[in-house]
């Protein structure tokens, strides 16, 4: 095998791997911040929840319940 | 009596001062750092330091460095997979099995993936070294069997709604599928009619001093790779767990 050929497969096999490491990362980072965004409004949406239903009935002037602190 | 007290204290608070320092030194974002830091050291070393290898492979052999250190992280990944389902299945509440059954998955993907790297770099390997794209040798068949196997993990999962249910079917699963990993690691040593050369040996590593020190270091960096990517999962599957709670108390609270 000549040596240009040599270099053509190291240089493919190395890069894929390369590129596959960083594609799991990437996956990874991306998953992790999508559920923490979706954590996050799901808190808010339960925080919102939480005040409607601690509200007295008939008192629009009733003081919203305080938010955790974020 | 005071001073003692507050000798204790002070040496507490410096105790867990240290304790965190050292925490940190292997926190998920470190240790993906101590990853990188040993894959660019293994990848300087393979191209500078490590001989190009006097036979017929010559410089293609390189190949090897990144070939067997990702097939060993794929093979530890299946390892990892196997003690966390048989940790899950001694559990006996649902909420217990919960993070083994979590990390069970988590290292079954890591390692599919993993494999996916192994087959297409042996598949290179293969071409460079003995002409052809794929083999049907011991060592490739058991391999191409155990990804196989791993892969329908996911399918007998999907099979079942059941949360928990669908947690000891995993495990069981898991376990019985491990079996194909020592198949596959000892395919080449009691196989004689395989093409794949075996390196390591019970004589040691059949290789040059640098050729092995190059070699270590690229499989420290994969499996520290493999571990940061496992923390980062079992971060993830905490994550979706307190998000299910939040979704179902908000249902729950829902007129």
């Amino acid at each position: 095998m000549n040596v240009e050929e040599a270099l053509w497969y190291v240089a493919a096999s190395w890069s894929i791997v390369f590129a596959g490491i960083v594609a799991l990362i990437a996956s990874t980072a991306r998953r992790s911040r999508r559920l923490k965004r979706q954590l996050r409004e799901a808190r808010e949406a339960a925080t919102r929840q939480a005040g409607v239903h601690s509200r007295p009935a008939g008192r629009d002037d009733a003081r919203p319940p305080m938010r955790p602190p974020s | 009596m005071d001073t003692d007290m507050q000798t204790d204290t002070r040496e507490d608070q410096s105790s867990s001062r240290g304790t965190a320092r050292w925490s940190r030194l292997y926190s998920t974002p470190a240790l993906f750092v101590w990853a990188a830091l040993l894959l660019v050291t293994g990848a300087l070393l393979a191209f500078l330091v490590a001989p190009v290898d006097a036979s017929a492979m010559g410089f293609s052999q390189k190949i090897f460095y990144v070939h067997a250190p990702v097939a060993e992280t794929a093979l530890v990944a299946f390892a990892v997979s196997f003690v966390a389902a048989v940790l899950s299945l001694r559990r006996t509440a649902a909420t217990d099995r919960g993070p083994w059954a979590d990390l069970e998955t988590a290292a079954i993907r890591l390692g599919l993936a993993f494999s996916v790297l192994v087959l297409i770099t042996g598949m290179i390997w293969g071409r460079a070294a003995w002409g052809v794209w794929w083999a049907w040798e011991p060592r490739l068949t058991t391999f191409l069997l155990a990804v196989l196997v791993y892969a329908s993990y996911f399918v007998v999962r999907a099979a079942t709604d059941d949360e928990d249910r669908r947690a000891v079917i995993g495990s069981v699963f898991a376990i019985i599928a491990f079996v194909s990993v020592p198949l596959t690691f000892f395919a080449t040593r009691y196989l004689p009619e395989g093409l794949h050369p075996v390196v390591i040996t019970s004589s040691g590593a059949q290789m040059e001093g640098s050729m092995a020190a190059t070699f270590v270091v690229c499989t420290a960096g994969m499996l520290v790779l493999l571990a940061a990517l496992l923390r980062s999962e079992m971060t993830a599957a905490r994550i979706r767990a307190e998000l299910a709670e939040t979704r179902d108390a908000l249902e729950g609270t829902r007129p």
